[in-house]
């Protein structure tokens, strides 16, 4: 749906990278130099924003205020 | 004796952790400092949402645990926990702050933020501006009044102050002398995920100070032909890993749990000088 704010399993924040790691990955860099860049270490935090499906963006489509 | 050895710290704007061993202690009390860490150090998060617009396609609920999430700064010293206010949990200005954000969307996928959050008190804030609460499209709008109370990690994970963890110190000692028989290439260095075995010279050593990336995953010992790795624990010596979430400092974090920790063993010391519990 909507990026979590913070991890399921450690709970560390990562809502506000999430624009940066699309960002990153974009320029074409590699999984483990972003995630380097972006300081996250642990596997559980990295699939939270690998897994990711912004769901949110095609839900937009429908707008209730036209 | 025990001895504290910092190895690795960062400090920045987004990450603020420290990574030290922690020697001359037993497997309890390293857990019950974790625990206590986590459970017992109270910080500020958002604990009670009133919404009066909400135009987004996510629900009120999902927005206000959202917002419950988000790490504030926190001043311990200026706030009281509610159960113990002088207000007696009704909500004062000693124990409560109040967060206001009204927001209309101009534009279509329009982001809200933490920083639309406007503050009541300046000390206590979300730790950065650019974590995302929600998304609007064109005139949707999100207008709600959310107030943080001081908590403990106890009641829920939102109220953590840190991800801590600790694991042991790594002792890995390759008997050198069986290398010989593997000339080209040695399968214990290939295969360890960190890359932390130095076969250089045809003789297989660790690197310096592999401890710090060894995971103990054992891979060098079950796969080398020879069977000239061994690894251990080091006994009584574990390394820990904290990294604030950016609402109290580490430093603060650790001289908070060691009080809590302190206020506890006393609370059991006078209960053991009850004479009519513990007839000794």
């Amino acid at each position: 749906m909507i990026i979590p704010i913070r991890c399921f399993t450690c709970g560390k924040l990562i809502a506000d990278k999430y624009e940066e790691y699309l960002r990153l990955q974009k320029e074409g860099i590699k999984a483990k130099e972003i995630f380097k860049k972006l300081g996250i270490t642990r596997f559980c935090c990295k699939r939270m924003l690998v897994s990711h499906v912004n769901l949110i963006d095609d839900l937009l489509e429908y707008n209730r205020l036209q | 004796m025990v001895k504290v050895t910092v190895f690795e710290r960062v400090q920045n704007d987004k990450i603020d952790m420290v990574r030290f061993v922690l020697d001359g202690v037993s497997l309890e009390f390293a857990n019950a400092f974790r625990r206590v860490v986590l459970s017992e150090v109270p910080t500020m998060a958002i604990d009670e949402v009133i919404f009066l617009e909400n135009d987004s396609p996510l629900f009120d609920e999902i927005i206000a645990h959202r917002l419950g999430l988000i790490p504030l700064t926190t001043d311990l010293k200026n706030y009281n926990l509610r159960h113990e206010c002088s207000c007696g949990g009704v909500g004062c200005t000693l124990c409560q702050v109040e967060l206001t954000c009204s927001i209309k969307a101009d534009l279509d996928g329009h982001i809200v933020r933490s920083g639309d959050l406007q503050s009541t008190d300046p000390a206590v804030k979300p730790v950065n501006d650019d974590i995302i609460i929600a998304k609007l499209q064109k005139n949707s709008s999100l207008v709600f009044e959310a107030f943080a109370r001081l908590g403990e990690g106890r009641d829920h994970a939102k109220w953590q102050p840190a991800q801590i963890g600790f694991g042991y110190t790594p002792n890995v000692s390759i008997d050198s002398s069986k290398c010989p028989d593997c000339i080209d290439q040695c399968i214990a260095a290939r295969r360890c995920p960190e890359e932390i075995i130095d076969f250089s010279n045809k003789k297989a050593k660790m690197v310096k100070d592999y401890w710090q990336e060894c995971t103990i995953c054992e891979e060098c010992a079950r796969n080398c032909p020879m069977e000239a790795v061994s690894i251990e624990a080091k006994p009584d010596s574990y390394i820990f890993t904290i990294e604030s979430t950016g609402a109290i400092s580490i430093k603060e974090i650790i001289d908070r749990a060691m009080i809590v920790f302190q206020e506890k063993v006393k609370e059991f010391q006078e209960h053991l000088k009850n004479k009519e519990l513990f007839p000794l």
